[in-house]
């Protein structure tokens, strides 16, 4: 895949790249609580990098779909896709000078606080709903373990990261 | 690490953004839960999402195909006759089925019961299972477009399996009967007691409860739908009685399981089933609702 997106432009690089953890999401092995949100991981990657093309209208759009895909409430996925863009654009700098072991504990961070804003919303207004701990910490952890690979496959597309490599 | 400034500072003020992206957010869902008044933004959406959920649909269909071509011919042969044995019995059956309807029919109209009504019923096949942990549903290849209507019942060749609760154009969801605060009114096909099921979430038994005398149930009873909400078509089993939970303080638990396996088949039928009574839906008290029973640390 590294070499697919070796020579894409960055535009079609984010799309493709958006595109392919969606269709990850799709797969009938989601349906199960435990395991992570491709789409979720790789919006945090694009908006730590490149906030200028893609910002917090992006997360809302992909979190609607994601919504209508798993037949959610409309807007649950996408406000918790707005929170993550939030808190990364806020923890920017934070994030991008910390060391790579840290950058891990900061994306668990973000992600918990997606997954645990998602698992209160949803508890306030559906009264039938019902989580435990694992439904929340699992996939958190997932996530943020995945991070260092996600990064590995996107930051090498082309000279438009590594240019701005110290 | 970048030559622009941060981004904090050359996105205008996130804050701002925040809370307007956050409040339509909420906006949507609570539109969306308590009003259902936002179907025409999921179906413009869920056009543009259809031909991925086809295309990815593909790949467990060539697998399909592919290992019935790997399938011997003697295996096939052998096949094709149990289901011509198979076609053949059922065909007598169906045959002395319709005599007994008609029979039905005329005793009915001499005692001037109402009708039963005739429906039709449409293949379907499952296009995927929505990843959602919360809810328990199936996305069907079969919508407005084939005369799908909200509130269809969907049975597999066992029994019962769910409700058509969303329509679009070309697909529709189907909400499975182990959905939670899901119920279909039922009656042991043994003895006529009539009750109503519950649905108590993913691979979780089913409740049966407003049973009047639970002296006459036992362990091994089949639950049929009892038409009486005119959505469900009467006579279709539902469900097995596997357990009976009897203590003297907390009332009596009874615990079943679907007829029809949930996961397994992909091939459906959606009841094209109008229901006849014009009465509206009931409202399902609070009370009798499940209760918000948060599972922290007890898993």
């Amino acid at each position: 895949m590294k070499s697919l997106l070796n020579n894409m432009s960055s535009y079609r690089g984010i799309f493709l790249s958006l595109l392919i953890a969606f269709i990850l999401n799709m797969t009938p092995l989601r349906s199960n609580p435990l395991l992570p949100d491709f789409v979720l991981i790789v919006l945090v990657f694009w908006i730590l990098y490149f906030p200028e093309t893609v910002n917090l209208l992006t997360a809302f759009l992909l979190g609607l779909f994601m919504d209508v895909q798993s037949s959610n409430l409309l807007g649950i996925n996408a406000l918790g896709y707005i929170i993550a863009g939030f808190l990364i654009v806020f923890w920017n700098r934070r994030i991008l000078s910390a060391s790579p072991i840290w950058q891990v504990i900061n994306i668990f961070q973000v992600v918990l606080l997606v997954h645990i804003s998602i698992a209160i919303t949803m508890w306030i207004l559906v009264p039938s709903f019902v989580f435990s701990s694992l439904d929340i910490f699992l996939p958190a952890t997932f996530e943020a373990l995945l991070w260092p690979l996600i990064k590995r496959l996107l930051a090498n597309q082309g000279p438009f990261i590594s240019r701005n490599k110290p | 690490m970048f030559q622009s400034p941060p981004a904090l500072f050359n996105q205008g003020a996130p804050l701002l953004k925040l809370s307007v992206f956050v409040s339509l957010c909420l906006l949507l869902i609570i539109a969306d839960y308590q009003f259902r008044a936002t179907e025409q933004i999921r179906a413009t959406l869920q056009i543009v999402l259809y031909p991925i959920q086809i295309a990815l649909s593909q790949p467990g269909k060539l697998i399909d195909t592919a290992s019935d071509n790997l399938r011997s011919l003697s295996t096939m042969k052998a096949v094709i006759e149990q289901q011509t044995i198979q076609i053949q019995n059922l065909s007598l059956l169906s045959n002395h089925a319709e005599h007994l309807e008609i029979e039905n029919a005329n005793l009915r109209k001499l005692l001037a019961l109402q009708q039963q009504v005739a429906f039709k019923t449409l293949a379907t096949e499952i296009i995927y299972k929505p990843s959602n942990w919360a809810s328990q549903k199936i996305v069907i290849n079969r919508g407005l477009a084939d005369g799908v209507n909200v509130g269809m019942p969907v049975a597999s060749d066992t029994g019962i399996i769910g409700q058509i609760i969303r329509v679009f154009q070309y697909s529709a969801e189907v909400s499975l009967i182990e959905e939670r605060d899901s119920a279909i009114p039922v009656l042991v096909s043994r003895n006529g007691v009539r009750g109503a099921l519950f649905g108590m979430g993913r691979a979780e038994p089913l409740d049966l409860r407003f049973i009047n005398s639970i002296g006459d149930l036992d362990v091994g009873d089949y639950l049929t739908t009892s038409g009486i909400d005119g959505t469900y078509p009467a006579g279709f089993p539902v469900a097995i009685i596997t357990k009976i939970d009897r203590s003297e303080t907390a009332g009596t638990f009874i615990s079943c399981r679907p007829v029809a396996n949930l996961n397994r088949f992909r091939h459906l039928m959606v009841l094209l089933y109008q229901p006849s009574s014009s009465a509206p839906n009931p409202i399902i008290p609070d009370s009798v609702k499940n209760k918000k029973t948060s599972k922290w640390g007890n898993k």
